[in-house]
């Protein structure tokens, strides 16, 4: 038997155990130990698994994801993000769907000072969901907005998939954050309108929402929320300025975020106990499908495995335009069944090559494959977030119509991922700007 | 009558089970300890920087070879326990439980394989490097062996979990 066949052998048992609920690191860890063995001999299998796990871990620029988790932790025990969507609400009730805009724009902010999209999701259903329910709202779409836009999480710096990715691809993961920003807002932007345009043409689904906010209410909502926008300030400036690494960015964050939180006397023992003991269960679920795919990735080079998929997509035709939309293909079809995390690093040891021979600028695609894993997140079945929604509001809402509502947020995932991919400058003007 | 305790939400049950639970939570502890180490030192690194009074020598190699070291490894058993390693749960939901019970144990005793290679690798990494002392290039002498023995704790903690989670998972008949 080949190398080749050995390896297209075992990416066919790994996807196997994945969906047999076999653990996904231990799962990619194991087969490549087989593998590698098969391969070569056992010895040499020895010496990858011992060469592998402690300098990988050790790498500074992975750092910054447990710093950006703590501070995105820190930040919602700490109820620094709990007023922002009432403050919004505020400034944003009189438009058509005000509510779910005021949500969105809520998200966005959270996102910005978290690294997750499950958190963005988690922390908002709780809050805006019923809120919207209770004036009348669509549970489709009152549902459908949080789960979408939660996913805004990924792209909006800081975001662990786009630190992962950065390690991965070997690019700056500084670039990355800078990349995402634009591509992120218009996410948002695209969302707000949608719902716009869609409660215009039929007010049934959002009630009257009757808001009369003074100015000193309005200021009044402001001090309550200063905190958080500060805090993104200081860590996205720090970054976009070149002051900061991202995990000074993310240490100085937290460290903020811990000292606003007991200035107000938000945040207690239990919280600041919950926020450290969520940042490690994440990190750690995280690393350990790390450690199995850098061990994947050394298996899949040695069976060349990369090359001949590299070499098989290019037959047909090494147009960038067609390698974009076999790479989409793939991560559309896998994102409907694998989260988010898993199907970056099970993907990427053979994603990567490809873009590489290609010659494929490595910020603008992992741009576009961020935003693949964030439809990933709301597409049926798997869909995370919308797990995540229908977890936190148990026997309020179903399943189908979370996903029933959700489907219009994927019509515009589908127009922002257009327009990044026809408009690269949209992912490489910001970094452009700093770095050269 | 009580109704039975659900065994993925239990990890009480056994001597065993609470003494491995015990062990990976003094785990979590040392990892916490070294998250806030990591966010106070980096921070007092860019203050010290950022004022000119004083240069934090070995901050990168610190954080990165001891505290993130740390902070990952340790507190993977408790992870494990807690059932929060990622899986993919889809497919299996829609199986008969005893496929289901079969198809978890046979997930554990991949795990223990795995988590026992990881292991007896990782220590044999670690006594080698302790014996020679290992350091890695830098300015200045820099000692990794100590960390190095973050990643066969590590793994004994997974290593444990996993066993564990395999006899509550055959006492219950199954799948956790």
């Amino acid at each position: 038997m080949d190398n080749t066949t050995i390896g297209v052998i075992a990416v066919g048992i790994t996807l196997l155990l994945i969906a047999l609920r076999f653990p996904i690191g231990v799962v990619l860890g194991l087969v490549s130990i087989v593998g590698i063995a098969e391969l070569t001999n056992m010895r040499i299998a020895w010496g990858v698994v011992s060469a592998t796990p402690f300098d990988f871990i050790g790498q500074w620029e992975l750092t910054a994801a447990p710093m950006f988790l703590f501070m995105g932790y820190l930040a919602t025990e700490g109820k620094l993000t709990s007023g922002l969507f009432g403050a919004l609400r505020l400034f944003l009730a009189r438009l058509p769907g005000g509510l779910a805009i005021s949500s969105v724009g809520a998200c966005t902010f959270f996102a910005a000072a978290s690294g997750s999209s499950v958190a963005t999701a988690a922390a908002m259903s709780r809050i805006a969901v019923p809120e919207m329910l209770k004036n009348g709202y669509d549970k489709g779409l009152a549902t459908g907005t949080i789960a979408a836009s939660g996913t805004l999480g990924s792209l909006i710096p800081p975001s662990v998939l786009l630190i992962l990715y950065g390690v991965y691809a070997q690019v700056s993961v500084g670039q990355l954050f800078m990349a995402g920003f634009i591509p992120g807002l218009v996410s948002a932007l695209l969302y707000a309108m949608m719902i716009m345009v869609r409660v215009k043409a039929n007010p049934a689904l959002a009630g009257d929402v009757k808001v009369e906010a003074t100015r000193a209410d309005k200021i009044a909502a402001l001090k309550e929320i200063w905190p958080l926008p500060t805090l993104i300030l200081l860590v996205l400036g720090g970054i976009f300025t070149g002051f900061f690494s991202p995990t000074e960015a993310g240490a100085l964050g937290a460290f903020f975020a811990l000292c606003i939180a007991l200035a107000r006397r938000s945040i207690d023992w239990d919280g600041f106990k919950t926020a450290a003991v969520n940042t490690l269960q994440s990190t750690a679920s995280i690393f350990l499908i790390l450690i199995g795919s850098v061990l994947f990735t050394k298996f899949l080079a040695m069976s060349r495995l990369p090359t001949a998929f590299s070499e098989m997509i290019l037959s047909v035709s090494d147009s960038q335009w067609w390698i974009l939309f076999a790479v989409a293909l793939i991560y559309l079809l896998l994102g409907m069944l694998i989260d988010s995390i898993g199907l970056l690093l099970l993907t990427l040891p053979l994603i990567l090559p490809l873009v590489d021979t290609a010659g494929i600028d490595a910020i603008w695609f992992g741009i576009i494959v961020i935003k693949l894993l964030e439809v990933g997140l709301v597409t049926p079945p798997i869909g995370l977030n919308v797990y995540v929604i229908k977890g936190a509001l148990g026997n309020l809402v179903t399943l189908p119509e979370v996903f029933r509502g959700v489907s219009w947020f994927i019509v515009m995932d589908f127009v922002a991922l257009l327009l990044i991919i026809l408009i690269p400058a949209m992912s490489l003007w910001l970094p452009s700007l700093v770095y050269n | 009558m009580n109704a039975p305790a659900d065994p993925r939400n239990d990890p009480n049950e056994t001597l065993l089970d609470r003494a491995i639970l015990g062990l990976n939570r003094g785990f979590v502890l040392l990892a916490a300890i070294a998250l806030l180490l990591m966010m106070l030192h980096v921070t007092a690194e860019v203050v010290a920087r950022a004022t000119g009074w004083v240069t934090l020598i070995g901050t990168l190699e610190i954080v990165s070879y001891y505290y993130m070291i740390l902070l990952v490894m340790l507190p993977m058993g408790f992870v494990e326990l807690k059932h929060e390693h990622i899986r993919v749960d889809l497919f299996v939901q829609m199986m008969p439980a005893r496929v289901q019970f079969v198809l978890y144990l046979l997930s554990c005793v991949m795990c223990i394989v795995f988590f026992a290679m990881m292991f007896r690798q990782s220590l044999l990494d670690a006594w080698n490097s302790m014996q020679r002392k290992e350091t890695i290039m830098s300015n200045f002498i820099f000692y990794i062996w100590p960390s190095r023995w973050a990643l066969p704790i590590g793994f004994f903690g997974l290593l444990l979990a996993s066993a564990c989670n395999l006899l509550k998972s055959f006492r219950h008949r199954k799948a956790l």
